[in-house]
């Protein structure tokens, strides 16, 4: 007995206690990838990458720049286009048009070639908007700040492809800088002038609130946080009028000199998916207690996205 | 008021009840005499579950867990045998002219010395038209080493065929491919939703008070529904009816203390069970010297509570009261303090506190209404609850007033359960053990609603409002009958319907289940066995798939959201080798369909979706080959056990619409459980387990992506879910048991090591550079070699 447990003693302190241990690198074929997020009625513009493992210490984030992207329209090549080394992008001469179908074939020394295909999505227009503002006020009975309370916005949209998606983003421009927007989501994180309470305080608020949310065409429910400082209050798409209404309201104070701009990113199915799939990428980033997020591809035989967007802008003024 | 439907219910069961009662009594010949009554401990007067009736060596019935039996035989003289594992068979004459009351009881074979153990043998495993289907003796969970020396029966159950453990050390159950939701666990008949502490490391289960411990993977009675994979139906011990003893167990991490005792002999017994961890109250000096604010307090400890009232006002009736209350708590306090600065006075308080914890109650009333027939209702309560809690005061006087700045925040997420439960136990004849019942449970789900408040004074700021989730309401009833039936000497048939119902606000789910298993004897006593069921399950857990937390939430079906099902086909052959080792062998097929996921990307951590948006509902498939050979008696008893699996899911869109392995897919895992009784006074416990590694989500490629503002950004992404086999899983524990008996009882000094070799088994996985700057994975471990030493106190 005694032999056992000296035994025992000996084979536990001489091994290693819990060290980290080597194991194999994991093959990885090396691709292209392809990022070409495509504004409608503007030219075509593409970003050329490749994949390497993840235990390769090269710079992943230097560019080919010896590629070759094939346009094709209708079936049609329109254009070749070569690495542009002034703009550092493959830079077409052709511009893209609305409801139009366009594809690609990329070509590069020692990767396989790669294609994709998207159609040009139509702009959006919004036909009504209604916005009210709470204003509150200070001990002294002077007026102090205010926000936008349920506001509610209906707009037209593309008619085309029901797998569209929108990103809807609310931004608030500052009367001290009419040129400059600021992002809500950094209010928190910049000076006392924007968040005057506690940055702590407020953050606890996070989990529970949102702006500037994707939605699919087809799950309206389904939109996502981008980031996370105003509500989307309800948000209904309807099919048979091809309308999206959403009311929102924001937490942030704001004198009454501040305007609100709502931007409304009109996707193309793969512009929207790779977009939403990042989106959950940057925010799980750091999250140890979930699943690492699979990133969308549209681009065959290699990685990234061919798709594309519109932007359309509604500024509100604070009443 | 009961909802038309349920009274439906009710009224199909009582017909039921006619019907089988009718036909099955016409059977009845009429010079036909009833035996019966129950089987219990001759010292503590505790029931004894399983035990086999025999009339010349032939098995006439079985103990039910109320442990009662009955058995019926032509007048005249005959002699019973009553036999199970680890007591001395007692044979009892009997010359029946009426029906006869025979309350029989067993001497623990320990008692008597070693030579009696020795000389005991298994039960005849072929006899029984069950499969997948393991018990465990209560007992011997104490001598089978575990981490830290903490006797625990899930981790025990982890070493069986079928069953695998989550993470490294936790008390998680997986089940033939199924997830931990999918374990229908019953502590005295009662559900039993979080069944862990610490995160998993530690099951909530006294083994102190545990009487009798089953498992079911396969071939499910009709009795059993509401979840896909497992039934763990652990029976507490009803208290001593002759005299009061006691236990106690001093480990590292927790101690325990038992007491039972006659309150009026043999007729009402109490059973008090707690146990709690003191790391806190041992650190909170150390944590309060190195923290700088004398006022904080930090710490964290959980503690269960179990208790049994025993009563038996007539030979006929027994009535239980049984309740439990477990919880665990993390906490990071300031107490109320005060200062002056400046002319004006500060005060402080904050509270960040995070706990989780069961509630049960059950009432139960046991009552033979006939020789033939004995009744069980059960009245309960279980509730789990998971609780964040945040505050923090803090103002400022002086003498023109007070400008308070206060902040609260308390999330909760809690699932309750009513339940009312009627079961029959009818014995029409020595061929028919019938059984029925009915169950309704009102459920009452609250996944997740948070308080804010917030005031502050200086910025003239006041929010006080309620966010998340809405409760979900839902009752969910069930009715059964089955049978488990001699059809000729080779033939033994269990078969039964389960028929439930759920009921939502505007939804109603319902599923007719059939049951079926048999036995067919081959010669040379080896047994043939298959079985087909249909599993219906209502309610579902939230769980990431990295980490098992008390945050996981329990969530109902909706009307978005469909229940699980599954159906499960199992073979076996089982036989009773050299009359000690009991050896089965069991493939089985199992399909389910409603399984949830997170969708890709989504979590727990983003409240303001409701919760049915960010799962997805898919499919998954297992199955395995079984062989298990176990030695319940004699100086050597344990196990050997060896499951060859396969285990994967598909879902509309995670991975793409591909079917991915699950994450605790592996294709071998075996276990060999020793335990060695030397002598009266020293046992050697052994323990050794391997599985092929679990699959991983491992990111293996690096590119450059666009976030949505349209920056670039360089990410990692990977081919597949779960495309990733991480190394292999084995462990070696061991324990040595000294026995020192004393004039007042025992004590018991355990010594051992958990991971005797110190493997590094893979807890995760993670990228890192090497001594020569290059990349690498390593694979990280959790726990090296961990010694153990406990005391196990018993008092006479």
């Amino acid at each position: 007995m005694r032999i056992m447990v000296y035994l025992a003693v000996i084979i536990s302190f001489g091994s290693s206690c819990q060290k980290a241990e080597k194991i194999e690198k994991i093959p990885v074929e090396s691709k292209l990838c392809v990022l070409g997020m495509q504004e409608t009625g503007k030219n075509f513009e593409f970003m050329i990458f490749r994949t390497l493992s993840v235990l390769d210490n090269a710079d992943v984030s230097k560019q080919r720049t010896d590629a070759t992207v094939y346009l094709y329209h209708n079936g049609f090549c329109v254009d070749t286009i070569k690495y542009n080394a002034l703009q550092q992008k493959y830079i077409s001469k052709v511009s893209s048009v609305a409801g139009e179908i366009y594809s690609i074939k990329v070509s590069c020394k020692g990767f396989q070639d790669v294609y994709a295909e998207t159609v040009m999505v139509n702009p959006v227009t919004v036909s009504g908007a209604v916005t009210y503002s709470n204003r509150i006020y200070g001990k002294d009975g002077v007026y102090d700040y205010t926000f936008l309370n349920n506001c509610r916005i209906s707009t037209d949209i593309n008619p085309g492809n029901h797998s569209n998606g929108m990103v809807i983003s609310i931004l608030e421009q500052w009367n001290t800088n009419p040129n400059s927007f600021t992002w809500f989501n950094k209010w928190t994180t910049t000076s006392k002038e924007i968040s005057p309470l506690n940055t702590t305080e407020y953050n606890r608020f996070q989990p529970d609130i949102t702006t500037n949310s994707t939605v699919n065409r087809n799950n309206p429910n389904t939109f996502i946080c981008l980031n996370q400082e105003s509500k989307i209050l309800k948000i209904e798409f309807i099919p048979k009028d091809q309308k999206v209404k959403f009311a929102f309201t924001t937490y942030n104070r704001s004198d009454s000199m501040s305007k609100f701009v709502l931007n409304i990113r009109n996707m193309e199915k793969n512009a929207f998916e790779y977009t939403n799939a990042m989106a959950l990428y940057v925010a799980s980033e750091d999250n140890v207690f979930q699943d690492p997020v699979q990133l969308y591809s549209n681009i065959k035989n290699g990685e990234g996205v061919f798709g594309s967007y519109t932007n359309d802008t509604l500024f509100l003024k604070v009443k | 008021m009961l909802p038309l439907r349920v009274n439906c219910t009710f009224m199909y069961l009582r017909n039921c009840i006619f019907f089988f009662a009718t036909f099955f009594g016409s059977l009845n010949a009429q010079n036909l005499y009833q035996v019966y009554g129950n089987v219990s401990d001759s010292l503590s007067g505790e029931k004894i579950v399983s035990c086999i009736v025999l009339e010349n060596g032939k098995p006439l019935a079985g103990t039910a867990s109320s442990g009662n039996y009955n058995v019926q035989l032509p007048a005249g003289k005959h002699i019973l045998e009553f036999s199970t594992v680890g007591y001395i068979k007692k044979q009892i004459e009997v010359d029946l002219q009426a029906d006869y009351a025979l309350h029989v009881e067993l001497i623990f074979a320990k008692t008597l010395g070693e030579a009696v153990i020795t000389a005991e043998k298994a039960e005849n495993i072929a006899e029984t038209s069950r499969i997948g289907n393991i018990s465990i003796p209560a007992q011997a969970i104490k001598k089978i080493p575990t981490m830290f020396g903490e006797s625990d029966v899930l981790k025990v159950l982890q070493l069986l065929p079928g069953v695998k453990p989550g993470m490294e050390g936790t008390s998680g159950l997986y089940v033939r491919g199924g997830s931990p939701d999918q374990n229908l666990i019953l502590l005295d008949g009662t559900p039993l939703y979080n069944v862990s502490h610490l995160y998993g490391f530690f099951s909530v289960f006294n083994t102190d008070a545990l009487n009798h411990v089953e498992l079911t993977k396969g071939g499910f009675p009709a009795r059993y529904g509401g979840r896909l994979s497992s039934v763990l139906d652990l029976t507490l011990k009803d208290g001593n009816m002759r005299k009061w003893r006691g236990s106690a167990n001093l480990g590292l991490i927790s101690s325990s203390g038992t007491v039972e005792g006659p309150i009026w002999k043999d007729k009402i017994s109490v059973i008090v069970s707690a146990r709690r961890t003191y790391l806190d109250a041992l650190y909170q000096p150390l944590l309060r010297t190195a923290s700088y604010n004398s006022y904080a307090k930090q710490g964290y400890y959980f503690y269960d509570l179990n208790g049994k009232i025993n009563i038996r006002p007539t030979s006929k009736d027994q009535i239980l009261l049984s309740w439990y209350s477990g919880d665990d708590k993390f906490y990071n306090n300031v107490k109320p303090n005060e200062f002056l600065y400046d002319g004006k006075i500060y005060k402080n308080e904050a509270k960040d506190e995070l706990g989780w914890g069961n509630r049960l109650a059950a009432a139960r009333w046991n009552h033979r209404i006939s020789p033939k027939m004995t009744s069980s209702l059960i009245a309960n309560f279980t509730r789990y609850q998971y609780r964040v809690y945040q505050m923090s005061n803090q103002s400022e006087s002086n003498d023109t007033g007070v400008i308070t700045n206060s902040f609260g925040r308390d999330f909760r997420s809690l699932v309750k359960d009513y339940g009312l439960k009627y079961d029959i136990d009818y014995n029409p004849n020595n061929k028919n053990a019938m059984k029925f019942g009915a169950n309704i449970i009102y459920h009452q789900f609250s996944p997740g609603a948070t308080v804010y408040k917030l005031q502050d004074d200086a910025a003239a700021t006041k929010f006080d409002s309620t966010l998340g989730s809405s409760t979900v309401r839902a009752i969910e009833n069930y009715v059964y009958a089955e049978n488990d039936m001699i059809l000729t000497p080779k033939w033994k048939v269990n078969y039964g319907l389960h028929y439930s119902q759920f009921h939502l606000k505007d939804k109603m789910y319902h599923s007719l289940q059939p049951r079926i298993s048999a036995r067919y004897l081959l010669p040379r006593d080896y047994a043939i066995k298959f079985s087909f069921v249909r599993m219906q399950q209502y309610i579902h857990l939230l769980t990431n798939s990295t980490i098992g937390l008390p945050t996981d939430l329990w969530v109902p079906s909706v009307k978005e959201l469909k229940p699980e099902h599954s159906y499960q086909y199992n073979l076996g052959i089982a036989k009773t080798l050299m009359k000690k080792y009991l050896f089965t062998v069991e493939g089985y097929y199992k399909t389910m369909v409603g399984v949830l996921d997170y969708k890709n990307g989504a979590n727990f951590y983003s409240s303001y979706e409701d919760w049915f948006k960010k799962v997805e509902s898919g499919k998954g498939r297992s199955f395995g080959l079984e062989v298990f050979l176990q030695r319940k008696i004699g100086k050597l008893n344990g196990w050997i056990s060896y499951t060859l699996s396969k285990t994967d899911r598909i879902f509309p869109t995670i991975n793409f619409g591909e079917r991915f392995p699950y994450k605790y897919d592996s294709r071998h895992n075996g276990s060999i459980v020793m335990i060695y009784d030397v002598d009266k006074k020293h046992t050697l416990g052994l323990t050794w387990v391997y599985s092929t590694g679990n699959a991983f989500t491992l990111a293996n490629t690096q590119t450059v992506g666009v976030n949505p503002q349209g920056q670039l950004v360089q990410v990692t992404t990977f081919d597949k879910r779960n495309q990733f086999r991480g190394a292999d899983y084995h462990r070696l524990d061991l324990m040595y048991t000294f026995h020192y008996p004393k004039k007042w009882g025992e004590v018991m000094v355990n010594a051992g090591l958990y991971n005797t070799y110190s493997r590094v088994n893979p807890f995760y996985y993670t990228i890192d550079f090497d001594s020569n700057q290059k990349k690498q994975i390593y694979r990280v471990g959790l726990f090296p070699v961990l010694p153990f030493l406990t005391f196990n106190f018993t008092f006479k």
